[in-house]
This record gives structure tokens, sequence and C-alpha cells, in this order.
């Protein structure tokens, strides 16, 4: 395998995951942050779905998006199927019910006189949300950490939704599929450690850092 | 120096339900006047509803009914409590304080970032709240794993850089061993005096209250005990 | 076990000829199908015992190593030049394939290949050298298939090279056309080999040797020359026997 399609595969995995990891926070977040902050009805029923929608197989997902982002579908329009667009909305609807779940524990955890103490100083609400969120940072940012490791890993959003295309969606994980595919198992066998290293690196990371909670 | 302009405080037929509360504890107030500059000591049993007043007085906490005027201002009114941010001007120090993570200059520096006071100014008013508080050059230390008495002060600190118009107190010396307390007491006092705060605390130290306030106000299950308009 | 081409397979044709060698041999026909370069490298590898190919240099390279003898030819359809309905490079007017691909290349369109040494890749890298080489923009390798690499095609409105069966058989194609087709240097043998067992010790010999004569036997040949399969048109047209047709040049 050519050096130069390894490191293609290598910066698309992290293009595309990054992004939907950047991406899914910025929407998982303040969706956690207003669920620790506040009783309404139907909150348990939220979380039940978030739990459930964590659970949702890769390819199924996959198989959803291929149908709605396809020609034939409702968004066929865009033209985004067998795009690094296309894995990366995949992507975010598949970690997005994860960093919700993991930011809502971490915010839980902060001590609730923290917002009230910014109000009594003078803090708009604005102001002491930033508080909580900065009061939680390390288990946030594991909260992200931990999304985009399984974005990094997934291969059934990628290969349908992205097409496994030499140079544009070819990643890691579709790399790893073809090669082994192929017979060509020393290259499937590169790639796979490559990704084990970054996986467990992340993963590292994420438990490192939710000890250090204490 | 009382009857300078309006009262700081004019609070009216106030009702307040606590969250939560099923049926439950409700908080009532006919009424209650504050001068501007005065020291008020609220006093009774735990639970009695001496927090909740806190509350009220910090405008952090919405009454049902009832109108809370601060400074000739309706606080409640639409609009009002976030632009401009009038509780701004009345800081609450609570019972048992809690200390953002970081330094002590960290959590000091927190209420003048977010009035926008400028930088430059920062390190005198917080050298100089520390000074009162008996804690000298500790903006540097972690806030973390402090005793329960240092932190009341760092807390107290955190309130007197803002140099607010009025100044609560949930129990201020509750966790301060006698002497020290006894100091910390001249400083709450001094800033009545020198600088014309609205001081309004909570304690169940009647010596305290008699000592440092100008006016006792005596609470019980969410009611003043003396009945009727207190001026 | 039978290494062959994506397109025998995919059509279906395979099934019907396994079906058909089972009940008159008594050989259960086990196959994978890969492209041609795959299938000749699993051949080599001792993973396969004859090989059904559609690319005559690769081929030529595999008898010429020793791994295989007694090619004959069992088949033959057509590739053709397929892209958008709207034709963007304006590549369905021209005189022939080179002219074509000139124009898909000038106009900077989407173009999707095999990129997997399949027979089909080789053809269409041997028809860009006619045209100055394949295009550096817009060039989409999928590795993969023909029906994945007519879906991209078909998704990303691009055009490709495909060989006729799969182009009628698969449902990939919607939103796509033929651009140019009928030309010489488009037409497609598909041949079958069996591997050597003086080179690869393991090759299944007797058995690869009774399918080859079963391909190329009346019978076999009938039953290729009238597969429809999903398409409703016959894929394949058999041409075995015809003089001078397993010569190599």
């Amino acid at each position: 395998m050519i050096l130069h399609d390894l490191f293609l595969a290598i910066w698309i995995s992290f293009k595309t995951s990054g992004l939907a990891a950047l991406v899914a926070s910025l929407l998982a977040v303040p969706a956690a942050l207003h669920l620790a902050g506040n009783e309404f009805r139907g909150k348990k029923a939220v979380l039940v779905v978030n739990q459930t929608w964590m659970a949702a197989p890769t390819v199924v997902i996959g198989l959803l998006f291929y149908f709605a982002l396809g020609r034939s579908g409702p968004l066929g329009g865009l033209g985004l199927l067998y795009t690094q667009a296309a894995m990366t909305i995949g992507q975010i609807f598949l970690i997005l019910p994860l960093i919700v779940g993991f930011s809502y524990t971490a915010l839980r955890q902060v001590d609730r006189r923290a917002r009230l103490t910014a109000l009594a100083l003078g803090a708009t609400r604005h102001q002491a949300s930033r508080v909580v969120l900065r009061e939680a940072r390390f288990p946030l940012v594991v909260a992200v950490l931990a999304g985009f490791g399984r974005a990094v890993s997934e291969v059934g959003i990628a290969m349908m939704l992205g097409g496994n295309i030499r140079g544009a969606t070819r990643n890691i994980t579709t790399s790893i599929a073809l090669e082994t595919a192929k017979g060509e198992f020393t290259n499937g066998v590169i790639l796979g450690a490559v990704l084990l290293v970054i996986t467990l690196g992340i993963n590292a990371l994420v438990i490192s850092g939710l000890r250090s909670r204490e | 120096m009382n009857g300078i302009g309006g009262p700081a405080y004019l609070l009216e037929g106030i009702r307040y339900a606590y969250p939560g509360a099923a049926d439950g504890f409700v908080f009532e107030l006919d009424s209650l006047r504050i001068e501007p500059g005065s020291a008020l000591a609220l006093v009774g049993p735990n639970g009695a509803g001496k927090t909740t007043l806190l509350m009220l007085l910090a405008l952090l906490a919405r009454p049902a009914a009832g109108r809370v005027a601060f400074f000739g201002r309706d606080a409640w009114e639409p609009g009002t409590n976030e632009h401009p941010i009038i509780r701004r001007d009345a800081v609450l120090v609570t019972h048992h304080p809690y200390l953002f993570k970081g330094t002590v200059g960290d959590n000091l520096a927190f209420g003048l970032r977010v009035r926008g006071v400028p930088e430059p100014e920062w390190a005198d008013r917080m050298r100089e709240a520390l000074a009162l508080v008996e804690l000298p050059g500790w903006e540097k230390r972690q806030a973390a794993g402090l005793s329960a008495g240092q932190a009341q002060r760092i807390a107290l600190a955190r309130a007197l850089a803002l140099r607010p118009k009025a100044l609560l107190l949930d129990e201020p010396t509750a966790n301060i061993e006698a002497g020290l307390g006894l100091r910390i007491e001249a400083v709450i006092g001094e800033s009545v005096r020198e600088a014309g705060t609205t001081i309004v605390f909570s304690t169940h130290n009647f010596s305290q209250a008699s000592r440092l306030a100008g006016k006792i106000l005596y609470l019980e299950e969410g009611k003043i005990a003396s009945p009727g308009r207190f001026w | 076990m039978l290494a062959t081409t994506t397109s025998v397979d995919a059509t279906g044709l395979l099934d019907v000829l396994a079906d058909a060698f089972k009940k008159e041999s008594g050989i259960s026909l086990k196959w994978v199908a890969v492209g041609t370069g795959a299938a000749l490298k699993l051949a080599q590898d001792g993973n396969a015992d004859v090989v059904i190919a559609h690319a005559r240099k690769l081929e030529e390279e595999f008898l010429a190593a020793g791994y295989g003898v007694n090619r004959r030819v069992i088949a033959r359809n057509f590739f053709m030049l397929v892209g958008p309905l709207g034709d963007p490079a304006g590549a369905a007017g021209a005189p022939d394939v080179k002219t074509a691909l000139e124009r898909i290349k000038a106009a900077g369109a989407v173009f999707v290949s095999r990129g997997d040494k399949s027979g089909t890749h080789m053809r269409e890298l041997d028809l860009w050298a006619l045209a100055g080489g394949p295009p550096i923009t817009n060039y989409l390798e999928t590795g993969q298939g023909m029906a994945q690499t007519l879906l991209v095609a078909s998704e990303r409105r691009g055009y490709t090279l495909t060989d006729s069966a799969s182009y009628f058989s698969l449902a990939a194609t919607a939103g796509l056309r033929s651009i140019f087709e009928g030309s010489a240097d488009l037409e497609n043998i598909y041949s079958v080999i069996a591997v050597n067992p003086a080179r690869v010790a393991s090759a299944r010999y007797g058995e690869a040797m009774a399918l080859i004569a079963f391909l190329t036997s009346p019978r076999g040949q009938d039953l290729i020359g009238s597969f429809k399969g999903k398409a409703g048109r016959v894929l394949f047209e058999p041409m075995a026997g015809k003089p001078g047709i397993d010569r190599l040049k």
C-alpha cells in the first residue's frame, strides 16, 4: 500500500470524524446543560430516548441516511451521498446521544451552588451557564473525546455513506475492510495497528480523565 | 445615613412558594422597608425563612406575588432583571459558600470580570478585600481544600471586592472562631459606616445581632414574628 | 474453488451454470467473485483451482509464468462508456472512445473507476492511455465491484466504464445512460483457465478440467447464450469453439 494512501486515509478519518465530534458537541453540550439544569415533564422520557439511541447499530444509521441522502431520497437534491459530508452527517447522528449522555453526567456532578454563586456575584444567566461548563471542563472534554473515539472507529456508516472512494472517502476503517477483502492482509494489519493506537490512546485519556474526577 | 433619597429596599405583599414543596411552606411578608446604609439582622430558628428572605433581597428568588423595589426600581418588572442587571448591586454570601475551581484570585476576579471592571483595577481591589478578611497575599492559593472558616472569609472578600450597594450575608461568622469573628464583624460594620453599604444578615447569635444591627427582624415559619408592618 | 470476475457472478449467470454443472457432473462449484487481478492472485496463492477472467494482458502473464494452463474462451460481451443523463461533457456524440474520454477529461467531469485491477479496470486504463492518461481531478476510485462503482457514478453524476452484462442487469444504473458503445476496442472476452498442478500443488486439476469441458460444451455454451437474468435480455455471447478464438496474439 502506498504510503501516500495511508496518510490520506488517516487524514480523512481525522477530518470527517473530527468534524462530526465538533458539530455533535456543539449540539450536545447545550442540550445536556439544559437537561442537567432543569426538571420538566417528559425529562425522563428524553433520557430514555437518548439511552436507546446510543444503542443504534451503525449499519442501521448508515442505511437510514443512505436512503435519505441518495438521489431518489428526500435530500437527494443535495448530492451528498458518497461524499465526506455524508460520512460526517451519519457520524454526528451516531455520537450525538453519546456526548449528551456523558455531558449530562458531568454537568449533574457540578455543585448546584456553582450556578447560584455565579448569579449572586452578578453573572447574567449566560455567564452563569459558562461558569457551570467551566467547572465541568475536564469531564466535558472527556465526553467529546469519547464521541470522537466512537466515530473514528466505526465502519458501517463510513462505508455505506462514503462509498470507500480512494483519496476522498476511504478512511482508516474502510481501508481495512477493502485491503482485507483484497487479501492484502499486511496492509490491513498496518492500518489496524494505526487505528488501535489512536483509539487506545483516546481511551486511555478518557479513562484517566474520568478517574481524575475524584 | 438614613432617609437620603428613597429606601434601599421596599417589599410589599410578598408571597413566595418554595419550589418542590407540595402544598407546603410559604413565605409571607406584608411589608418591609430598609433604609440605605442601615444594618438589619434576621433572627429566628432554622427553616424560619431567613435564607429565603435573603434570596428575595438578593433578587435571586422571585416572589409569586408582591413587589420588590430596590433603590426605587421594581426588580421584577419585565426586562428589569437582566438588562441592565440591577441585582449586581445586591451581593449575597451564602451560608456554606461555594468557591470556584482555580485560585483564590480567580474567585475574587469573577465578580469583577462579569461586571467589566477594567483589569488593572483588579489587583488593588483583591488586595484590599483579602486584607479586610485577614488573608493577605492569598491570591495565588488554590481555592480547594480550605477550611470552612477560610472559605467563608474568601467568599466575604469576593463580595467586598465588588463594593455593592447592598450586602446580604447568611450567617457570616458561623464558621469563624470568636476572636477572628469579632474582627470580621468590625469589618462588616465599617463597610456600613464608611461606604454606606446597606447590610442585611442572618445570625443565631443575639449579641452579634445587637452589636451590628440597627434593627432586628424576628422570623418564624415563613413570617415575621412581630405582627403588622415593620419599619 | 473458482475465482471469478464480479460481472459473471453479479448477473446471476454463475448460479445457473453451477446448478447445471452439479447435475451433470456431481461436482459442487464454490466461488468467490473478485476483480480479475485479485482472482489470478488467489489462484497463484493456491486459494483457487480455476479462474474466469476477462483481462487479456493479466491472463497472458499468468500463463507465461506457468501458473495457468488450458485457457479457453467462453463468452463475450462489450464494455460501454456510461454517464449522467445530462452528459455535461458532451461525450455522447463522439466518433470514438478516445474522443469521448478526451472530452470527459477536458470538461473536468467526474469519472468513476473500479480502481481494483479488475478486467474492467485494466481496459479502462488502456483506453485512458489513448487519451493521454486518466484525469487528475474528479477521478474517483472505488476499489470495489461494478455494482458499487455504478452506484457511485449514478449518485455523483459521473461517467464510468462498465461491461454490458453488469449495466443491463444491475439496479444501480438509474440516472445513467449509455454514452458510447460498439467500437472494436470495447470488446470484452471472458475466458476460463485451469490452475497448473505442476506449479500449485493443491490445485484440483481434474475438477477444474471438468468445469472447463462443461463450459465449452454445447450445453454449457447454450446456457451462456440464452441467459437473460434480471435484464430480460441476453448478456453474454457464447464464443467457445470459434476458429482461432483461443489463440493469443
